[in-house]
């Protein structure tokens, strides 16, 4: 038998059950360097330190069912060389069927394993190729899975399908089971490795999520019924646990078979997915936007209008101003332009009771104002990105609203033939608009006559000191008439006072009678050191009366200006006033008022009005000028907006804040200054 | 036979203080103007002034301020205070002084020469129209 054995060039070994060698033959001295003499009796297995990818005793424990097992083991020589050789193992039994020996016949493939190695290296190169494809190839080493699946046969299961949906377990150990021999860069990259050791040499449960296990199981399936070839999209797991969405295919190719490998391909879809889910997210966001927008939405159909306008100005420049646009060419478009969607705010707008309604040429909207429409046209033709205005549309009931109309011309909406026009009800705010400006106009007036309440105390007195010295004057001349000898030396005196205070009084009666007249600015060359001073008058008393030091600095310059006498005046009244309130509230010990005019730029003159006060708060100084806006409790806040639009009207400025020192709040105005030529030009 | 009565005419309004001293001369009083509070004081009038008429605002010491003054330097010596303001406030500050009479502007040249009938006598050789 050793005989026969010695004559057979493969290497021949038996081992018993207990893996001791009962038979070393000459081919297996010369391939391990062992001769039969140090091999007989020793364990195969710690003798050639023989090594695979799973533990021996897992192999031989299957032998018993299997028979037979091929497969590439590592193994050392004496002489400590590396080997890789393919063995096979066929397990002999007694008559009684019980295992008695495994006999081995072996053949070295080393030098096999380096051709082999070269056909991987060109394989890959080959694969290179396939790289700006973004598949992912993975070479697997299926063996042992078909060994379970052996396994299954053999306990009489002969429908897998229904046994790995029912035990998805068992899915999971066939991943395991999965040897991953090679896989290219790609796959490297699209499962997230930095080197190819991290995924070959492993299994692949990691990179199937529970979802997936099917596909694997539908994969072994396939390769069941012997198909060349399967493929379906899936997710896949990469080595950070992030999903991907990826075309799995897994083929059988003919060389491989024997050995139990398989290749798959894995081509990465998250990209493709990505833009499709977005694709239907953008468009059902669109279609949300449209149908929620608190905004009228129109979509129309502008093919005949694109028409229209290729034909008509292709190949020419844009019109340069509306009037070139034929508004009959308008008309035609309105007439072929039809609405093709609208969301249910625009049927609230235009009273459409239903959608359908409103699905008609866009004509019978614009008959009020088809100039719109135009003014639309032009900005388009000239490149412009869109057109907005604020315009009258004509309701389905005939009723006209005032709508903000604002359209885009994205290019690539255009080219789709049709765009989206949107409307904004401005109904309330035109109407509330109309109702502010009048309101404006009231106010105004409104201020002049607050400011007379503030000033009638003084002006009662005003009038009332030349009236009571009339009443005297009078009644004095009467007595020295009545006397025996009238001394009418006396009585010529004191009618010259009479005719003084009764023109005093008219003068006064007529400074109030112009400004509580609401009447229209009457601007004529006055002197502004005149007026202001003038002003001051107005307040003589108030200043006596509160003890108030007025100081007051005309300039020596030039000093006319183009001015309404009475309403310039109004604005140093109504600063002067507002500086005595504020002093007499904060108890100001020794109020002092500045009213100055000085020169200020080439040609203007600034009335400066200063008082010694607690100054202005800075948190409210900014809003100082709003209408209504007001630190009096009982004010009505409208005295200092009326005077910044009196002076704005004069053509000059005004502010407020603070004196340089600190010691007081400051207000002054500009006005422009008249050339000074000599007078009686 | 003694002086005419002698009236001192206190107001900042220079028409109306010149108007009242001439009424009051018609009437038969001596009479001098002065523009204001300090003014008199100061002059030489106040030794011998029979009765003040005053108005009460004016720049510097009140017509009220001056009252008090009187009060002081010359007891009982009649003050008749004017106004042309009818603030409340105002006026009752001014009956707190005690004054001989509060006038209200424009007031009837009667109306005066009655006042000041009754605080000092009518004025020798006062001639009635």
């Amino acid at each position: 038998m050793d005989d026969i054995a010695d004559l057979i060039t493969e290497s021949l070994i038996v081992r018993d059950m207990q893996g001791r060698i009962t038979l070393w033959n000459r081919a297996s001295e010369r391939l391990y360097g062992w001769p039969p003499a140090q091999a007989l009796g020793r364990s195969l297995h710690m003798l050639l330190a023989t090594r695979h990818l799973f533990p021996m005793a897992d192999i031989e424990a299957r032998l018993p069912v299997a028979g037979t097992w091929v497969g590439e083991v590592a193994r050392h020589a004496a002489d400590g060389r590396e080997l890789s050789v393919e063995v096979r193992w066929t397990l002999r039994r007694d008559a009684a069927g019980v295992p008695v020996d495994i006999v081995e016949t072996g053949r070295d493939i080393s030098a096999l394993s380096l051709l082999e190695q070269e056909t991987r290296l060109a394989a890959h190169r080959y694969r290179n190729l396939f790289q700006a494809m973004a598949a992912a190839f993975w070479e697997m080493d299926f063996s042992r899975v078909r060994l379970m699946i052996g396994d299954l046969m053999a306990a009489g299961i002969t429908d897998f399908p229904r046994h790995m949906a029912e035990n998805p377990d068992w899915i999971v150990e066939a991943m395991r089971a999965v040897r991953v021999v090679d896989v290219n860069d790609k796959a490297v990259s699209l499962f997230g490795a930095t080197r190819r050791e991290e995924i070959v040499g492993g299994h692949v449960a990691w990179c199937f999520p529970p979802q997936s296990r099917q596909v694997f199981a539908q994969s072994l399936i396939a390769a069941a019924r012997r198909q060349d070839r399967y493929a379906t999209e899936t997710t896949l797991t990469r080595l950070d646990g992030q999903p991907i969405d990826v075309l799995f295919t897994v083929c059988w190719p003919e060389e491989h078979k024997g050995r139990g490998h398989v290749l798959v391909g894995v081509i990465d879809i998250t990209e493709r997915r990505r833009a499709e889910e977005e694709t239907r997210r953008s468009e059902r966001r669109y279609r949300e936007l449209f149908d929620q927008m608190p905004v009228a939405l129109g979509q129309l159909d502008l093919r005949y209008m694109n028409g229209q306008l290729a034909a008509l100005y292709g190949d020419r420049p844009p019109p340069r101003s509306e009037a070139d646009i034929d508004l009959d060419f308008i008309r035609d478009i309105l007439r072929n332009t039809p609405v093709i969607e609208v969301n249910p705010r625009a049927q609230q707008l235009f009273r459409a009771a239903r959608r359908e309604e409103m699905l008609v040429p866009i004509e019978c909207f614009w008959r009020t104002r088809p100039e719109t429409v135009r003014r639309t046209v032009l900005a388009r033709l000239r490149g412009e990105p869109g057109y907005s205005e604020e315009t009258k549309v004509d309701a389905l009931d005939g009723a006209q609203i005032d709508v903000l109309y604002t359209v885009a011309f994205p290019p690539s909406s255009l080219e789709r033939g049709t765009n989206i026009v949107a409307f904004v009800d401005i109904g309330d705010r035109v109407a509330a608009l109309a109702k502010v400006e009048q309101m404006q106009a009231e106010l105004a007036h409104a201020g002049r006559v607050a400011m007379l309440g503030e000033m009638a105390a003084s002006i009662a007195h005003e009038v009332n000191q030349p009236l009571a010295a009339i009443a005297a004057s009078g009644a004095a001349c009467l007595r020295w008439l009545g006397r025996t000898e009238p001394d009418l030396g006396e009585v010529r005196d004191l009618a010259g006072r009479v005719v003084a205070d009764a023109q005093r009084a008219a003068g006064i009666i007529a400074r109030v009678r112009d400004m509580a007249a609401n009447r229209r600015a009457d601007h004529v060359r006055v002197n502004l050191n005149e007026l202001v001073e003038e002003a001051t008058h107005f307040l003589r008393h108030e200043f006596q009366a509160r003890q108030v030091e007025l100081r007051f600095s005309p300039t020596p310059g030039p000093v006319l200006v183009s001015a309404d006498r009475i309403q310039v005046q109004q604005v140093v009244v109504n600063l002067a006033v507002n500086a005595l309130q504020a002093m007499a509230e904060a108890g100001t010990p020794v109020p002092r008022l500045s009213i100055a005019i000085n020169p200020v730029g080439p040609d203007g003159l600034c009335v400066t009005v200063e008082d010694n006060g607690p100054g202005l708060d800075p948190a409210t100084a900014p809003r100082l000028f709003e209408s209504f806006f007001t630190t009096k409790r009982e004010g009505l806040g409208i005295g200092l907006a009326v005077c910044r639009s009196i002076v704005e009207a004069h053509g000059g400025r005004m502010e407020a804040g603070n004196r340089a020192d600190g010691g007081g709040a400051r207000f002054w105005f500009t006005l422009p200054c008249l050339i000074d030529t000599p007078a009686g030009g | 036979m003694s002086s005419p009565l002698f009236v001192c005419v206190v107001d900042d309004d220079p028409s109306l203080c010149a108007a009242l001293v001439n009424l009051l001369r018609s009437c038969g009083y001596r009479a001098t103007a002065h523009g204001s509070a300090e003014d008199f004081l100061a002059s030489a009038d106040l030794a011998g002034a029979d009765c003040v008429v005053t108005d009460i605002q004016m720049p510097g010491l009140s017509g009220i301020d001056l009252r008090l003054a009187l009060a002081g330097r010359r007891p009982g010596l009649p003050v008749i205070l004017m106004t042309a303001r009818t603030e409340r406030a105002l006026l009752d500050r001014a009956t707190a002084v005690r004054p001989f009479r509060l006038l209200h502007k424009p007031f009837d040249a009667e109306e005066l020469a009655t006042c000041l009938a009754e605080a000092i006598g009518p004025a020798e050789g006062a001639v009635r129209p």
